[in-house]
């Protein structure tokens, strides 16, 4: 892995997760974790990586238009609360714990953790080495997509009721107009009553 | 300057760290989703890279499987997390994780 690769992705990887955690708004919080997903499989190429940069990157990417379907759909935007400030001082905290205690401990060992290998390629370890893995990943994507549709999804009454609730609304909305143009004619004809009368 | 196994797994720390900043200030839960999966994707970085500058941390080649399955873990969460989020704002209609009150289904 060459250093300047490896600064620049790095610094791409950390601005990217930077704006994802701090930005407001769904479609901003949508564009940063894409943004996220980007950086990272950069780094993964940097890293030489190249299967696994395709596979993050289809994986990520095809979850994030998952959720942004479900977020346009909910409609969810304006919903979305701003920052409390009182949450700063704990987030602050536990994020300095992190950085003290992961990069504390690498930082305290010098490099005397880590131990040689063999270098392999990523499609070659899942055929030979690690099968039973690779279909096991297969089978949770696949659960996992199956059971996000059953929770998520709409049921026959669920949107029958919301088309009765939303079918209510217009219904109200519009005797409200209906009351509020016959209250702005009467107060029109009284107005034209009193100007006759003078 | 060479890039070492200690470089990544900061870098790794880092982005750690940031995750879990974002998991505890994030109030709506779609902020939330979005700041588990930077949270998930930390060892990623740590495994791809490991791999990478020596041939692996934890055997050889082993650490791309880890780090492809901590993306698959995570699209899996993100994908269950989301939908759980729809189900939450059709019952609640709020994004705020406070509103969705505690585990007897009592209102705050």
């Amino acid at each position: 892995m060459s250093a300047a690769g490896f600064y620049v992705a790095g610094v791409l990887v950390i601005l990217s997760c930077a704006a994802a955690v701090l930005l407001r708004g769904a479609v901003t919080s949508a564009v940063t974790a894409a943004a996220v997903a980007v950086s990272i499989g950069i780094f993964l190429l940097v890293s030489g990586e190249y299967l696994l940069t395709l596979l993050e990157l289809v994986l990520l990417l095809a979850t994030l238009a998952a959720v942004v379907e479900v977020t346009r759909r909910g409609g969810f935007g304006p919903r979305v609360q701003p920052l409390p400030l009182s949450r700063w001082v704990y987030g602050l905290g536990l994020a300095v714990l992190a950085v003290v205690v992961l990069d504390g401990a690498v930082l305290a060992s010098r490099g005397g953790w880590f131990r040689s290998g063999i270098k392999q390629g990523l499609g070659s370890v899942l055929h030979h080495q690690a099968p039973v893995t690779a279909g096991l990943l297969v089978v949770l994507g696949a659960a996992a997509v199956v059971v996000a549709v059953v929770i998520g999804r709409t049921s026959a009454d669920e949107a029958e009721h919301h088309e009765r609730a939303r079918a209510r609304r217009e219904r109200e909305e519009k005797m409200r107009r209906r009351r509020e143009d016959r209250v702005a004619a009467r107060r029109r004809r009284q107005a034209g009553r009193a100007g006759g009368g003078e | 300057m060479n890039i070492g196994p200690g470089h990544v797994a900061l870098l790794s720390g880092a982005v750690f760290a940031i995750g879990a900043f974002g998991v505890l200030t994030r109030r709506d839960a779609f902020g939330l989703l979005v700041s588990l999966a930077i949270l998930l994707l930390a060892p990623v970085i740590a495994f791809a890279g490991f791999t990478a500058i020596d041939g692996g941390s934890v055997g050889p080649g082993q650490g791309e499987v880890v780090a492809l399955a901590a993306v698959v873990v995570c699209a899996a969460v993100a994908l269950v997390g989301a939908a759980l989020v729809a189900l939450l704002h059709r019952r609640h209609e709020s994004l705020d994780t406070d509103a969705y009150g505690d585990a007897e289904g009592e209102q705050r």
